[in-house]
């Protein structure tokens, strides 16, 4: 039988081919092929030896600050570009049309104080048709800032 | 240097690539932090000794930054980043005016070019002197050569992998693999005779 080819040896060594068994015992019977074996597998072992050129301790947190520096104006000029798109009378409109929201919600009673006030009323008590008509007193205000609505004050202290 | 655990590393990895696309940008750190010496010693590989490893090392990395959010894993993460690392050296050695081809489309060397021996006797091979030798030997070779026996002998990649990894066919690798492992063996064999290793 012919001697193994460079590409059968290396196969045979790296484990990338199924060993078969006429290859096999020419190996065993071939000097020449045991030979080749042999330095590929020295070489190999020698290689793995070696340990890598470590790099600086700081490596990882210089490359991490250098990320956010670059990823900074990246994202400055993600907003930049949009602005950039808009021509001056489509700023101008939505400029005004920005204006006139405003007004409109403050005109209508949806400030953020009185709105705060709003969300604060608390209901325990089954929402009758009488508690939800009788508005709620300031004076019932508890310590916590917590407004309750007259029938929950009654229902809470038992009165 | 090997990896035994591939395994393992495997799956930290894929998490890792799993938390950064999940919007969780600090995950890449611990990427960092196991591909740091890899990427660098590639880069040495391709490039030979080189002042500015580290710096294209950090701009490989921003490049991977960059890139992971569209990374579909259908290869590894490693595969990849040594094709991404690959293309950054090839960018720096364009800028300063050299040939990327030098570690490209080197000439192959034939088969019957190389000598089919190695060394005869077995390398004291936990000895620091021998270590110190063998990498002189290794830095000696074609950055083409020393390339596929980083991949192979210390990343344990695959022969598909390392193709992917070069962007080279299948075919290709076996025949600079074995060519690099013959040139390193004659080397090898060289020290073996004068003794010292």
């Amino acid at each position: 039988m012919n001697c193994l080819t460079n590409a059968e040896l290396l196969d045979r060594l790296f484990g990338e081919a199924a060993p078969e068994s006429s290859k096999e015992t020419h190996l065993a019977a071939c000097p020449a092929c045991r030979g080749r074996l042999a330095a590929l597998k020295a070489a190999t072992a020698a290689a793995s030896s070696v340990q890598p050129t470590p790099v600086s301790e700081d490596f990882t947190a210089r490359l991490m600050a250098r990320i956010g520096e670059e990823a900074a104006p990246a994202r400055a000029r993600l907003g930049a570009g949009f602005l950039d798109r808009l021509r001056p009378r489509e700023l101008a409109f939505a400029a005004g049309a920005l204006a006139l929201l405003t007004f409109v919600y403050f005109k209508a009673g949806g400030g953020p104080a009185e709105r705060a006030q709003v969300l604060l009323v608390m209901t325990d008590g089954p929402a009758t048709p009488a508690a939800i008509a009788a508005p709620p007193s300031p004076s019932a205000a508890g310590p916590d800032g917590v407004l309750l609505s007259d029938f929950c004050v009654t229902a809470r202290c038992g009165l | 240097m090997e990896y035994t655990d591939k395994n393992g590393l495997a799956g930290l990895e894929k998490a890792l690539v799993a938390r950064f696309q999940g919007g969780d940008t600090a995950a890449f750190s611990g990427l960092a932090d196991l591909y740091k010496d890899r990427l660098h010693q590639f880069i040495l590989c391709l490039l030979g000794p080189d002042r500015e490893a580290e710096d294209i090392a950090q701009e490989a990395f921003v490049q991977i930054y960059k890139s992971l959010p569209s990374f579909r894993g259908t290869s590894g993460f490693g595969t990849w980043a040594y094709a991404v690392t690959r293309n950054v050296c090839r960018r720096r050695l364009r800028e300063r005016g050299r040939d990327a081809v030098l570690f490209t489309e080197e000439r192959e060397t034939a088969a019957d070019d190389v000598p089919q021996s190695g060394p005869t006797q077995e390398l004291a091979l936990e000895s620091a002197e021998t270590r110190a030798l063998i990498r002189a030997e290794i830095a000696a070779l074609s950055p083409v050569h020393r390339s596929v026996i980083f991949l192979s002998c210390w990343e344990r990649l695959s022969y598909a992998e390392m193709a992917e990894a070069l962007e080279i066919p299948v075919g290709t690798v076996r025949s600079r693999l074995h060519n690099a492992l013959a040139a390193l063996a004659a080397r090898l064999k060289v020290l073996a005779e004068e003794e010292k290793i």
